[in-house]
């Protein structure tokens, strides 16, 4: 039990570093990334996070600070999410259903910052609404994949590594999040389960950078054979 | 170690750590299906390319069949008709060197000349079937009227043929290709059918070019159609097919509503005039 906050602390440190994993990608093929919106997302997302992480233990720790520092981070984490996805989904009329959805989860957020008791340690309820949201739209992006014959396999796409960091984020941190107002005092010693796939989504989100320039790189090396007919 | 530690909350940590499992089972369930689903629908299709491009490459073997067959035809005609009939005039020609009676002389530069107008013809017959000339200075319209007029000529059948808008004339080699078809459509009917009569009728619509060929006879629908494509017979289909492709066109084969009539369509594209400009 003694054991507790160090692995803790282990978690959120490798957390809090792999936040880096991706904008390092990001130096390293600069004019490639910052061609592609989903990256230049992904990688403000990495940035923003991480400093957020950084400063956590600097942050105010009264309720108040608290209730307003977990509404502000599902706040900003679903709008990242919201716009990385919607880079990659071509349907008109999911986008307008998305921006419909959002806004009522907005909505929604805000009411339940004004409504909610400042006791609980976390604001759950939209958590749980916001990780459905955004495993709906990643399963839509999967559908509208799976509806396009002209593709390759799906996992040839890099936005696909990254909806499976995103679903697998959201779908192993949900029970956590929802249950964390029943769990009392115990909360703490399971927080770790959401640093965990915190990292994994990261992780997810460098593989996908870097499926994304080996694609980039096989297309440019057929473009350098010259005086060569096709 | 800490779900089984946590007595208190433990049903909560079992509701947890089952919740968490099966949010994490059902996701990679999904993905993993999704990912299996495309790579089964992707051989799938790379099975129907598969087969367009094996029925292509019947298409081609059939065309070149049926050009081989045109030249064994074309080889065999001049062999067997136009050399033949040469090598008598030949020998008519040579017995004047040898007789050099007057009368014999004129009888047999008579029959030389019998015999070498017999070949002229001959000669224009084997042209004639390879370019029809009524199609080439007169068009396709005429080229159909005609041949539909040396069927109904023939008494066996009665054929007829109605343009209704063929102000513009399509370009040549396609005229010659839709006439092809109608050849090829034509003779299947005549063969196969046992029919009492053919109509051909032709419209244009918009940028669609259309004829329709109806008979009463035995005849196909599009099923049948592209059930004798894939198959090895039909070479003749094959070709109305393959040409049919050639100038982008579709061909359809169908019963007529009254369920009494066969009907053949055959659409195609009109040239865009400003296309050679």
């Amino acid at each position: 039990m003694g054991k507790i906050p160090t692995i803790e602390s282990l978690f959120f440190n490798i957390l809090n570093y792999s936040f880096l994993l991706f904008p390092l990608l990001f130096f390293y093929r600069f004019k490639k990334f910052t061609n592609e919106p989903t990256f230049v997302i992904i990688f403000t997302y990495s940035i923003c996070f991480f400093l957020i992480l950084i400063l956590d233990p600097i942050l105010p720790q009264d309720s108040m600070g608290l209730k307003i520092y977990y509404s502000a981070y599902t706040f900003i984490e679903y709008l990242f999410f919201l716009l990385i996805i919607w880079q990659n989904i071509s349907s008109k009329n999911f986008k307008v259903l998305m921006l419909i959805l959002s806004l009522a989860f907005f909505g929604f957020q805000i009411f339940y910052f004004l409504s909610y008791k400042i006791r609980k340690p976390i604001d759950a309820i939209p958590i749980a609404i916001e990780s459905i949201l955004i495993i709906i739209f990643c399963f839509y992006f999967f559908h509208e994949q799976l509806k396009n014959l002209t593709t390759l396999a799906i996992y040839n796409n890099y936005f696909f590594w990254t909806a499976i960091g995103l679903v697998l984020y959201l779908a192993g941190s949900f029970f956590i999040y929802i249950l964390s107002n029943n769990l009392g005092q115990d909360f703490s010693k399971y927080w770790f389960i959401s640093y965990i796939f915190d990292t994994i989504k990261n992780i997810f989100f460098a593989i996908s950078a870097i499926i994304f320039l080996r694609q980039k790189n096989s297309t440019s090396r057929t473009r350098v054979i010259s005086n060569l007919d096709y | 170690m800490f779900f089984l530690q946590a007595t208190p909350n433990s049903n909560v940590s079992i509701v947890l750590f089952l919740g968490t499992l099966g949010m994490l089972v059902l996701v990679i369930g999904l993905i993993l299906f999704i990912i299996f689903h495309q790579r089964k629908v992707i051989r799938y299709q790379q099975r129907l390319q598969q087969m367009e491009i094996e029925q292509q490459k019947m298409m081609l073997n059939a065309s070149i069949r049926l050009q081989e067959e045109e030249r064994q035809r074309l080889a065999a005609d001049l062999h067997d008709d136009a050399g033949p009939l040469l090598a008598t005039a030949r020998l008519y020609l040579n017995e004047n060197l040898v007789n050099q009676d007057k009368a014999t002389q004129l009888q047999s530069i008579f029959q030389a000349r019998q015999i070498i107008d017999d070949t002229i013809q001959l000669i224009r017959n084997i042209s004639h079937s390879l370019m029809p000339p009524t199609l080439k200075n007169f068009g396709l319209e005429s080229a159909i009227n005609d041949l539909f007029q040396k069927i109904s000529g023939s008494g066996t059948i009665n054929a007829s043929s109605r343009f209704h808008d063929y102000k513009e004339r399509l370009k040549p080699e396609k005229e010659l290709i839709v006439f092809r078809i109608v050849q090829e459509l034509v003779n299947n009917i005549l063969k196969h059918s046992n029919s009492s009569f053919i109509h051909l009728t032709q419209n244009t619509h918009g940028d669609r070019f259309y004829l329709r060929i109806h008979h009463d006879g035995r005849g196909i629908v599009q099923a049948d159609f592209e059930k004798l494509n894939k198959s090895n017979i039909g070479l003749g289909l094959k070709n109305i097919s393959s040409r049919s492709r050639v100038i982008q066109g579709n061909i359809n084969f169908e019963k007529d509503i009254s369920q009494t009539y066969y009907k053949i369509t055959l659409e195609l594209p009109v040239d865009d005039p400003y296309e050679d400009k």
